[in-house]
């Protein structure tokens, strides 16, 4: 087992390379760098890809012709003065000092950058994993044993309509009926926490950021849930077709213990292919959830620093998020070994 | 001797240039929290450094220049220098900084902090990041301090905008900025001091910046300044979605929302507005964009103006306002809005007109000889349809290209809509891989100067004259309003400049807008709905 795991870490480092090299490429390779994005900028008075219906680059009254000292001070203040692959091998040298580097567009270290989104994505991460593996497995057993009831279709109607929304769209739906003041003005709009905040005692600060929480999270977790319940009924009924369940059932074991403890078990293993994905829960992030309830997170700035062509952050995020991804596949492998006896890597 | 009468016209006089001048309503009164929709986080705070639209925001309530506009005039009045002197051949700029002006932080403000706020512009070892604004100050050779107050600006060649370069320069600190240490320079993106109104008060990473009032700002005790920010506050939130902007302004979460034709019209209604919240529609001269479809001059079915003409005639821009900008745009009728004092008002739209359009492209010899429903011309010995591809950088406005499409079908033009990601957009741009482009200019400033669009040598590879549009009159007239520093006869050079342009038919140009939306709380007050040139956020107040 020790080898096992040994061999899986080093594998890691090649796979990688590779990843970092293909995004690098990538991103090289894909029209606008940031330092055309500069230029773009100073052509074109910086207004970008949001540049609205109306208007898409300003008009700004000088001579049109950036003069090659302009690109060459351009060049040099963003490293770009050397040819792709010395860059390559500079990001590289950097990432074993963990120095992912300075972002282009906030002038600070990409850690820092990422750390300061951190806090937002996690503590959704972390709660909505935690909520629909809570609800979900109950739920997805309890449509199981019931199957064909009237609860159960009732619920798959409820599910199936939760799935159907878009978590955006449920955004906007809940923003404007329950806190927008026109309906009901049950929630505040966005924002993680009030701006009385500061000033407010422990058990307030603790209520507000509740408050403040509910209708961005249900608009994170709505997609999930759906399919974490179905998948779990599913995986139960179709273990309960087999023999072994058949052979429980005919010794004359109660149902739940046939349930719970026979046939839950092996249902639980495909759920449990996700469970290494619980470290991406660092990263969770949807970027049109962002928007909508104003959280500053990862989702947002990964689609900014894509927009911004700001290389180091997207280089730094993709880095850490593969190694993530990585290392949670690799709980998920050991996971199998603990609920399914036949597996065994040794 | 002076009569009663004369005294009175005097003071008359006196009271009322002084009220031209001063802006802002004795009404108004100091104090209150403003909460104020800035858009989105700025990235970085450093003013030599920073490049977007939300950071100048933040800077322009901090940091001051020389120099400002008057937003009723939009002549120039004095800010940190209280005069200046303009040499004959308008080359050299002489300002005289004002006395007992404070940083933030406490220090006066001196010569050498406006000489160094233009010294590390153009510093050529790009100490401090300045690469995107040096193009402004590429006409500028010097600064040079002449005096205990005084620093002259020299230009290397006659320009009207020099003044306005200067005039408006950012003054930084140098103290702050000129040699940072490696832990002060990791503050610079968030932190500012300045000389102005505001103090920045406090930045939270994702949720908003405060600035408090300077109570010691120089223009408090300036009795034609007095009348100018008035908020005690200013809350800057950082809300991106349109609709959650507008929820927000309901609650009051929000003071004032800029809002778009369409947000104005649908998403303005309920038992709150015309209570507590009040949704504005009004006028000012402030520049608008407009946008446009550019077609490739060097393309081979664009060549003939006729052709352009035709395609012209076969938008049907009437019925877009109609439908999408609920009859509140004007169909532009040149490369300028139509507002301005340099758009040329004897130019007439070129309206929706299908027949003419036919018959123009008769005339060109363009006619469906295989009757395949599309228009095919010999051109070169080579049979040439009329089809083209129009590419397309906003999802949004592809509804508008989709009316175009229909209507020039029926008259056998084929035209495909492309939307293409920015990036890739421009890059077609750069290297002319295109038919025809759909886009827009924003406003720019309220002097126009045209050659970074219309000049022929804009059209290099870089530049923004991506339609290689040349004429050589036009240059000329170009060239000859840039070194006339006289406005009203650089009205004349332009109009002419408008009317030509708008006569070659380079663009199908779109709409100017007529209004400007916007909403606001009850807590708010203002003099008006808007100024001349601005809406003049900065002259409105709180109520208590």
């Amino acid at each position: 087992m020790f080898n096992y795991i040994l061999r899986r870490i080093l594998l890691m480092i090649p796979v990688l390379l590779g990843i970092t090299v293909v995004t690098f490429a990538i991103i090289n390779v894909a029209p606008g760098s940031p330092i055309e994005q500069k230029i773009q900028q100073m052509r074109f008075g910086g207004v970008g890809a949001d540049g609205g219906g109306n208007a898409g680059m300003s008009n700004s009254s000088k001579d049109s012709a950036i003069s090659e000292e302009v690109l060459d001070a351009l060049k040099k203040q963003y490293g770009f003065d050397k040819p792709v692959h010395i860059r390559y091998w500079i990001w590289l040298k950097n990432i074993s000092k963990l120095d992912f580097g300075e972002s282009f567009t906030y002038e600070e270290p990409v850690l820092d950058v990422v750390s300061s989104k951190f806090p937002v994505s996690l503590q959704f991460g972390i709660v909505s994993l935690l909520m629909s593996y809570l609800i979900c497995i109950p739920l997805g057993v309890i449509k199981a044993i019931k199957n064909g009831t009237k609860f159960d279709m009732l619920s798959s109607v409820v599910l199936s309509g939760m799935y159907s929304i878009p978590g955006f769209m449920l955004g906007i739906i809940l923003i404007v009926f329950l806190a927008g003041g026109a309906f009901l003005e049950w929630f505040p709009v966005g924002e993680l926490y009030s701006d009385e905040y500061y000033d407010m005692t422990l058990w307030e600060k603790v209520l507000d950021r509740t408050h403040h929480f509910i209708l961005p999270l249900i608009s994170y977790m709505i997609s999930q849930f759906t399919v974490l319940t179905l998948l779990m009924k599913n995986s139960l009924i179709e273990e309960i077709k087999k023999d072994y369940v058949r052979t429980a059932r005919a010794k004359g074991l109660s149902e739940k213990v046939v349930y719970l403890k026979h046939a839950l078990r092996n249902a639980l293993i495909p759920i449990v292919t996700g469970i290494g994905s619980f470290l991406a829960v660092f990263f969770a992030g949807s970027l049109l959830i962002e928007t909508i309830f104003q959280l500053d997170g990862m989702g947002l700035l990964g689609y900014q620093s894509l927009l911004e062509r700001d290389y180091n952050v997207i280089m730094g995020l993709v880095f850490i998020q593969s190694l993530i991804m990585l290392v949670g596949n690799l709980i998920s492998d050991l996971c199998y070994v603990l609920v399914d006896p036949r597996i065994d890597f040794s | 001797m002076l009569t009663t009468k004369k005294i009175i016209a005097i003071l008359t006089l006196a009271v009322l240039s002084i009220s031209t001048l001063a802006v802002g309503s004795p009404k108004a009164v100091k104090g209150g929290t403003f909460k104020y929709n800035l858009g989105q986080a700025p990235t970085t705070l450093n003013p030599l450094s920073s490049t977007d639209a939300y950071a100048s925001s933040v800077q322009a309530y901090i940091i001051e220049g020389l120099a400002d506009r008057n937003p009723e005039t939009y002549e120039w009045q004095p800010l940190l220098a209280k005069s200046w002197e303009i040499s004959k051949d308008g080359t050299e700029y002489t300002f005289t900084l004002r006395d007992g002006v404070k940083w933030h932080d406490g220090k006066p403000l001196t010569v050498q902090d406006v000489k160094f706020s233009f010294d590390a512009i153009v510093d050529p070892t790009n100490k401090y990041k300045t690469a995107q604004i040096k193009p402004y100050y590429e006409n500028i050779a010097s600064a040079d301090i002449i005096g205990k107050n005084k620093i002259k600006f020299v230009a290397k060649k006659k320009y009207f905008k020099n003044f306005d370069v200067v005039a408006g320069l950012s003054v930084v600190p140098k103290h702050i900025y000129e040699n940072p240490t490696e832990k002060q320079q990791k503050k610079l993106n968030k932190t500012l001091i300045g000389t102005g109104p505001y103090k920045l008060d406090g930045y939270r990473r994702g949720k908003h910046i405060t600035l408090t009032r300077n109570k010691s700002w120089w223009g408090a005790k300036d009795s034609k300044r007095a009348k100018e920010y008035n908020f005690g506050t200013i809350l800057m939130r950082f809300v991106k979605d349109g609709t959650v902007a507008i929820q927000r302004l309901q609650k009051g979460d929000l003071d004032f929302n800029g809002l778009t034709v369409e947000e104005y019209e649908r998403k303005t209604s309920g038992p709150q507005w015309g209570k507590s919240v009040f949704k504005v529609k009004t006028q000012n001269k402030a520049p608008t964009g407009y946008g446009f479809i550019g077609w490739n001059l060097k393309d081979k079915l664009f060549k003939s103006k006729n052709v352009r003409v035709a395609l012209y005639h076969l938008l049907d821009r009437e019925k877009m306002i109609e439908k999408f900008r609920f009859g509140m745009s004007l169909p532009a009728t040149g490369p300028l809005y139509v507002q301005s004092i340099y758009a040329n008002e004897k130019v007439k739209p070129i309206l929706y007109n299908p027949k003419l359009a036919l018959k123009l492209l008769r005339k060109e010899g363009w006619a469906d000889t295989d009757k395949d429903g599309i228009l095919d011309k010999m051109i070169n010995g080579q049979k040439v349809k009329m089809s083209f591809t129009i590419l397309e950088p906003n999802q949004e406005f592809v509804k508008y290209l989709t009316i175009y499409k229909e209507d020039a079908k029926k008259a056998g033009v084929d035209i495909n809509v492309k939307f293409v990601e920015w990036n890739t957009f421009i890059k077609k741009l750069d290297e002319r891989s295109f038919e025809a482009v759909r886009l827009a200019w924003s406003g720019g400033s309220i002097d126009w100067d045209p050659k970074q669009v219309w000049h022929s040598s804009s059209a290099t590879a870089s530049g923004s004259n991506f339609i290689s549009y040349s004429n050589p009159k036009v240059d000329k007239l170009i060239d000859e309003a840039r070194v006339e520093l006289d406005q009203n006869k650089r009205v004349v050079l332009l109009k002419e400049v408008y009317k030509q342009i708008a006569d070659d038919v380079p663009y199908a140009f779109f709409f100017n807008e007529k209004y400007r939306f916007y909403g606001h709380s009850d807590r708010l007050k203002r003099e008006k709905d808007t100024y001349q040139f601005d809406l003049g956020l900065n002259y409105w107040w709180i109520k208590k």
